[in-house]
């Protein structure tokens, strides 16, 4: 578990390092951001293996012995080098659809809240609230609008369809923060590619950014005053980072 | 012990290390364009050259002792040359401001709209080969050759022009003279010679000059290049490691040296802490190594970071040319050319801070480029740490020294005392415990002299120079 958290944590500080990267002066380098991809590579395959191991144990297949509680790094490396792709990615769906599951009282939450409190206190806590659904409209925004593959577009959809149905229920209010990092991600998309000349790879490497970024800045908004929601961003993004596994190298 | 052939047994514990100089600002905050980011003696070790993040070039020259006797030889070709050899310092010898000029400026990539940093990356010199001195020195795009020359004697008595340097009125010209050289004061220039740009599309890493004097490598995350020294529109592309789908990149070049004496080799060293020998001669493109080493990888000590801290930041081949030094983030190695499978010697520099990793991956420590250099006789290698220490070892003793480069201890002649990082249990005395450690403090660039044992440290916007004692 510690593993997991460790991970995590990793993730987070790498993806803030590819952002920040990216305005710093004289250039993105590329020998630092390969080598932080792939830290965020190695912790995101633990992190995964870690959804899987809990996934599996919540099934009541798997029976944990002392050993396995807490893995050393090579036995995590074993077990990860024998899925096959396939595997990988059935278990990254199961863990996805999971996932919701378990966060899925909380948004439930945020719905019945949203409704009364309309009707009560105001505009300030719609908006409020409204900001706290915001980070997962922006990610399924951005995952919607990102180059990915199909499978990626298809599980975001599915995801996305989820919290869209969440958001509306609450009342127009969410509609609009949703279209809000619509209208800049195409302008920020667009700005980079005419800037970044395609022998420096970087027109990956910015939608890329823009993901990370935008999903970090949820983050980091969002950890300060509600974990759950950040930890559902940073699970949104991780559960989607598979077939992204090959682009973040791509640095 | 000063003296030809590098003075007493080498470096670690036989010499006691004395501060002699201290160069840079007095007041405490840093500007950011002051911090030193490259040290390098010349050849005879005369002049110290430091390069700043503001571009600039720094040379110190070391003062000459009054009353030496140096050789006179018939051509003057010869005098220049047993003049920069056979000075002898007894002992004292500071190095004073010998000229300051701006080498690079910061520059606009239009067609990326990036900026170009201005900071030197690399200060190589030339051997001298007549009254100039030549170096080169790079940025991250471009490399330029300086010249940099005394000027102590000045021309008087023009016909056409007044000693202010109107002209004069032909008409009133009634006799003509010739005009004399007298002295004066001595002006040292720096003009560059040659610029050498346009050839790396990422940020250049290393430079390095051929034994043969007439070429160089320049290297960059991917790619390396031999020039002419005389040619600067086009270079020769010898190895290049991009892979043609840039996804597929698992490992960038962070440093490359031609070898002292033998000009068809160099090597280059990776972010995945191998060291690739390349023969020119054996093809135009140098992709295939002649040899390849690596060390295998200690399955026990794997973490999240372990691709990072094997990561080479400096590679350095002896004097002699039959080992090279590589720095990765906790250590040094010593190789032996002709071993592939492990390095013969290694060294822990700061294994403490294994503990760490995390932390100085959180506040980027864990990038930082530490450089190593050998001595005179390649007995004793140097390399830098945090906190201001810096760590010396000496081959044959196997011992160690980790000394610090500080404002207390700044006395002249005052002796260094060693320092000791504490790693756990009760500190002692004196001792610093690691979470004291100030990571601010880096001492990423050290420079040792090419025949005695005087070393030049770069403290953030201070450069040290420090002598052993003589007895």
């Amino acid at each position: 578990m510690e593993f997991k958290v460790e991970a995590h944590r990793i993730m987070t500080i790498s993806l803030g390092k590819i952002y920040s990267s990216r305005i710093q002066r004289g250039g993105i380098k590329l020998h630092k951001n390969l080598l932080v991809s792939l830290v965020l590579r190695s912790a995101r395959q633990v992190y995964l293996s870690e959804q899987e191991e809990l996934y599996l144990q919540a099934q009541g297949q798997f029976q944990p012995t002392a050993a396995e509680q807490s893995p050393n790094w090579a036995e995590m490396e074993e077990r990860i080098a024998y899925q096959t792709p396939n595997d990988q990615g059935s278990s990254r769906v199961e863990a996805e659809r999971t996932e919701p599951q378990e966060q899925g009282p909380s948004w439930v939450e945020v719905e019945r809240t949203m409704c009364p409190t309309s009707q009560d206190q105001g505009p300030e806590a719609i908006q409020e609230q409204s900001a706290v659904s915001r980070p997962p409209a922006v990610m399924c925004a951005q995952q919607l609008e990102s180059r990915g593959s199909p499978s990626v577009c298809d599980s975001a959809k599915a995801c996305c369809g989820r919290k869209r149905r969440s958001g509306e229920q609450g009342g127009g209010e969410p509609e609009s923060p949703l279209k809000r990092p619509r209208t800049e991600q195409p302008m920020t998309i667009s700005t980079t590619t005419h800037q970044e000349e395609e022998e420096m790879e970087t027109s990956n490497v910015s939608n890329l950014i823009n993901i990370f970024g935008s999903s970090f800045s949820g983050l980091l908004s969002k950890e300060q005053s509600e974990g759950e929601s950040g930890q559902i961003c940073c699970d949104q993004v991780l559960g989607n980072m598979g077939s992204w596994n090959r682009a973040i190298v791509a640095f | 012990m000063a003296g030809p052939g590098g003075g007493g047994g080498g470096g670690g514990n036989d010499l006691q290390w004395c501060f002699s100089q201290v160069k840079g600002a007095v007041d405490e905050d840093v500007a950011e364009a002051d911090i030193i980011s490259t040290v390098e003696f010349n050849y005879s070790g005369d002049l110290l050259a430091t390069g700043d993040k503001g571009g600039r070039v720094v040379i110190f020259q070391r003062e000459q002792e009054v009353g030496n006797e140096f050789e006179f030889s018939g051509t003057k070709k010869l005098i220049y040359f047993c003049q920069s050899k056979s000075r002898p310092h007894h002992g004292g010898g500071e190095y004073n401001v010998y000229s300051t000029f701006q080498s690079h400026e910061p520059e606009f990539d239009y067609l990326k709209s990036l900026e170009i940093e201005e900071k030197i990356n690399k200060i190589r010199w030339l051997p001298q080969q007549n009254a100039a001195h030549f170096l080169l020195s790079t940025n991250d795009k471009t490399i330029k050759l300086w010249k940099i020359s005394e000027r102590d004697k000045r021309a008087e008595g023009y016909n056409l022009k007044e000693e202010d340097g109107r002209f004069r009125d032909p008409v009133r010209i009634t006799t003509l003279r010739v005009p004399v050289l007298k002295p004066m004061d001595l002006m040292v220039e720096a003009s560059p010679r040659r610029i050498f740009a346009n050839a790396h599309t990422y940020h250049i890493n290393s430079i390095s000059v051929n034994s043969d004097y007439e070429t160089y490598l320049s290297s960059d995350d991917l790619r390396i290049n031999l020039w002419h020294l005389e040619i600067t529109d086009r270079s020769f592309n010898i190895v290049d490691v991009k892979p043609a789908n840039m996804e597929e990149l698992t490992e960038v070049i962070t440093a490359a040296e031609c070898h002292p004496h033998q000009c068809n080799v160099f090597a280059y060293s990776s972010s995945k802490g191998t060291i690739r020998l390349c023969d020119m001669r054996a093809g135009a493109l140098c992709d295939k190594h002649s040899k390849f080493f690596e060390e295998p990888e200690d399955p026990s000590s794997r973490s999240f970071f372990s691709e990072i801290i094997s990561s080479i930041s400096d590679v350095k081949f002896s004097h002699n040319g039959r080992y090279m030094m590589t720095r990765d983030y906790l250590s040094v190695k010593v190789w032996d050319v002709n071993m592939e499978t492990r390095p013969v010697e290694t060294y822990q520099v700061h294994e403490y801070l294994r503990s760490k990793l995390c932390s100085l991956y959180e506040n980027d420590c864990i990038f930082d480029k530490f450089e190593c250099c050998w001595n005179g006789l390649d007995s004793a290698i140097m390399t830098g740490s945090y906190n201001n220490f810096f760590r010396m070892f000496d081959r044959n003793t196997k011992r160690d020294i980790t000394l610090e480069a500080s404002r207390e201890s700044s006395k002249p002649r005052a002796i260094l005392k060693p320092r000791k990082v504490c790693t756990g249990g009760k500190r002692k005395k004196d001792e610093i415990s690691v979470d004291s450690l100030d990571f601010n403090k880096k001492i990423l660039h050290t420079a040792w002299h090419p025949k005695e044992n005087i070393i030049a440290v770069a403290a953030t916007n201070h450069l040290y120079i420090f002598q052993d004692k003589v007895n």
